[in-house]
């Protein structure tokens, strides 16, 4: 079937699904009260509504969430991955009450399926699959609160850093990347405390047990062109490999490999200044890759999880109608020989201006990423480090021109741009609000460049996406 | 009776010159007035669940539900703290302020429930519109009275209520280029200093929207609040209520709630 029809229909599908349950959502009195009179009319239930009503209106009564529905259209064949279009389901559900005056809980299932296959598996407590679970939570936590001290259990999300695009101080929690436009953070289990001292607060942050990136398997074509992969073996080896993925050597849950930070900031110690000061020691949720030649050509390759010191900060101010950020982070590597000591640095700006014709509200963010490598370890021919194919911006531009229309309809064109290599990543996107619950976003992700560019090993996968989400 | 009939001179002395000093005695400037209505009002603390209707020009209406937190520090300045509670879409989206001298912009920052960032945001678009409403950013600020020159115009009925009409102009040059308003006009109570209505002006004296107040609750002795106001755009003919649901006086948190940190909690 033509892609573009394919689109239309599934469009048209969602659609529809979308303004079904619009109609139960709250917002827009006049519309939804009109709609559900004329379903309890023609539901033939003069006296009251139907139960598929009742139901919708108690589900956005007792639980608060998200649906959404992904559709995307790839525009060129790739050799790992038939899936095509791919379909996604999300339900993230967000629960969340009081246990005492000063204690409270947050409850956040998410459940997911697709027909790639990106979703397998059904639970695990720490998610260590290379798949994703139909079900499990993206937080899961208790919350004691009092004056000036808190502090946190459970599975959690953490923010440390200022930067709009690409944050180097947030090492915290890892990602999942299985689809790498729409990557999201995953939760850690762990502790948090906090506190608030004068002009200064501390937080502080244990994480018993170590969970890795989730990575796209070898049958999914965000894999990507392999080839850089093989030109960087072929480099460290001599010769041209037939690679075996070996596995993961994950770290085991003992005392020695507990991770954790700590961020001491003040938004007055110089006043209208952000300061923050970070400190993380732990693994690299995506680590380096150990080839071993077992028998000529045949190299097996094992994913290993390094362990960092790292040293962060980050500021933040506005000058009149600009906010002005920048963070650095310093990766100190403590296993020697797996991977290079680098500093990651990002400044950039943010302005919002409004008094452009035909539209609300115009918000720039353009931001400068770099690297530079301290001290290059020297690996033998073991290790292939992490910045040649997972820390992508060593010189370049990220950013996004935000045009708000109307409180409901906007279009964003964000964008990537490593200079090195002129690889780029490029997302037009419209969205739209249909009410207080929906949400439709249309676009476009493009990547192109060098084959051995980071974005440009993914320009088979440029495409066409729908994206509708309905929040109760 | 002799008193009614032949009015003692000293008595009608007494009367005349008390009549011509009445005025004089009572005189007080338009900032005076606004110095009074904030003393009188206002409290160390306060939380206020709000409903918020936002009414587009064919009578569509779009709910907010919001909590409203404030304190007032020790130097005079205030803290506060928004959270929107409903609907769906905005659930957890926070806004938190820690007001700053007059020549000085406030601080500022946004939480983004979906991006579980604190963003610190300029606050030089503080006259345009929060959140789709009628009401720009700098409506939601305390009056800054030293940013400003009050002048007492007149005075003037309002639903059957005496009232002060005072005029409110930027006086820095700050304030003059950062606001969207040219001037904005107060009806003022004369008895219990509460601003019946407000008529914002933009820099070419042309009437941008009018703030009313229908609801007005004592609180304790002195202190009185709004339980219901509406503005209206003219131009645009839109409307922003704000009703009231619930309020405390005497909330449980000090200067440490309005914080980043919190602002990120649910």
């Amino acid at each position: 079937m033509n892609p573009y029809l394919r689109f239309l229909a599934l469009f048209s599908t969602l659609f529809a699904t979308s303004s079904i349950l619009a109609q139960n959502a709250q917002g827009d009195t006049d519309i939804s009260d009109d709609l559900d009179t004329a379903s309890d009319e023609s539901s033939g239930e003069e006296n009251g509504p139907s139960r598929l009503t009742q139901g919708v209106r108690w589900v956005e009564d007792k639980l608060d969430g998200e649906l959404s529905l992904d559709y995307f259209d790839y525009f060129r064949d790739s050799p790992l991955d038939s899936t095509d279009p791919f379909f996604g389901a999300n339900l993230t559900l967000d629960v969340s009450g009081s246990l005492t005056d000063t204690t409270s809980y947050v409850i956040k299932p998410r459940f997911q399926v697709d027909n790639g296959d990106r979703a397998s598996e059904g639970f695990d407590f720490i998610e260590t699959s290379r798949d994703r679970y139909y079900a499990n939570f993206d937080e899961l936590f208790v919350d004691y609160y009092a004056s000036n001290l808190r502090l946190t259990a459970g599975k959690q999300i953490y923010s440390w850093g200022v930067s709009d695009t690409y944050k180097p101080v947030e090492n915290l929690n890892p990602f999942d990347v299985v689809d790498l436009p729409t990557a999201r953070k995953m939760g850690v289990y762990s502790l948090g405390a906090s506190g608030i001292w004068d002009a200064f607060s501390l937080e502080s942050v244990l994480v018993p047990w170590f969970t890795p990136t989730r990575l796209p398997r070898q049958d999914n074509r965000w894999l990507g062109n392999t080839q850089s992969q093989s030109d960087a073996l072929r480099s460290l080896l001599g010769f041209d490999p037939a690679i075996d993925f070996a596995g993961r050597e994950l770290p085991s849950n003992s005392f020695e490999n507990v991770q954790g930070g700590a961020r001491l900031a003040s938004s007055s110690l110089v006043p209208g200044w952000d300061l923050g000061l970070t400190y993380i020691q732990g693994r690299d949720p995506i680590g380096v890759v150990r080839a071993a030649v077992t028998a000529p050509p045949v190299v097996g390759v094992t994913q290993v999880f390094q362990r960092y010191h790292e040293f962060g900060a980050t500021v933040s101010t506005t000058f009149g109608s600009v906010e002005v950020h920048a963070e650095a982070a310093y990766r100190d590597t403590i296993d020697n020989a797996l991977d290079d000591d680098f500093l990651e640095y990002v400044a950039g700006i943010n302005y919002t201006y409004y008094e452009l014709p035909g539209v609300e509200e115009l918000r720039l963010v353009a931001e400068y990423a770099g690297e530079g490598i301290v001290s290059k370890k020297d690996r033998g021919n073991a290790y292939v480090p992490t910045g040649q194919y997972i820390r992508p911006f060593k010189n370049s531009f990220i950013g996004s021109l935000e045009f708000r229309f109307t409180e409901e309809t906007q279009f964003v064109l964000a964008s990537a741009l490593n200079f090195n290599y002129q690889d780029f990543f490029l997302q037009p996107k419209i969205s739209h609000q249909f009410n207080s619950g929906i949400e439709l976003d249309i676009g476009l992700d493009f990547m192109d460049g060098n084959q051995n560019s980071f974005f440009g090993h993914w320009d088979r996968n440029n495409r066409l996406f729908v994206m509708t989400r309905y929040a109760f | 009776m002799k008193t009614t009939r032949h009015v003692r001179p000293l008595s009608l002395f007494i009367a005349m010159t008390a009549t011509c000093l009445a005025p004089f005695a009572q005189a007080q400037s338009g900032r005076e007035i606004m110095e009074q209505q904030k003393d009188r009002h206002q409290v160390d603390r306060e939380e206020t669940n709000v409903r918020m209707q936002i009414v587009n020009r064919s009578g569509k209406v779009k709910e907010r539900e919001l909590s409203i937190y404030s304190f007032q520090m020790p130097d005079g300045l205030s803290k506060g703290l928004i959270k929107f509670t409903g609907p769906a879409d905005i659930r957890n989206v926070g806004l938190l302020t820690w007001e700053q001298p007059k020549d000085k912009d406030d601080d500022q920052w946004l939480y983004i429930p979906a991006a579980r960032r604190v963003k610190r945001i300029a606050s030089g678009g503080k006259k345009n519109a929060f959140m789709g409403t009628d009401l720009a950013f700098e409506d939601l600020r305390p009056e800054n009275l030293d940013a400003h020159d009050y002048k007492l115009v007149k005075s003037e009925s309002v639903d059957g209520h005496d009232c002060h009409v005072i005029e409110a102009t930027p006086s820095t040059s700050k304030e003059t280029k950062e606001s969207g308003y040219g001037k904005r006009i107060f009806w003022v109570r004369k008895d219990i200093l509460v601003t019946l209505k407000t008529e914002f002006y933009d820099k070419k004296d042309r009437l941008i929207k009018v703030g009313t107040s229908n609801e007005i609750v004592s609180l304790s002795g002195q202190i009185y609040r709004i339980n219901r106001s509406e503005t209206v755009t003219v131009r645009r003919k839109t409307k922003t209520i704000m009703i009231t649901e619930s309020r405390n006086l005497e909330p449980d948190f000090d200067e440490t709630y309005f914080s980043q940190q919190n602002l990120s909690r649910r």
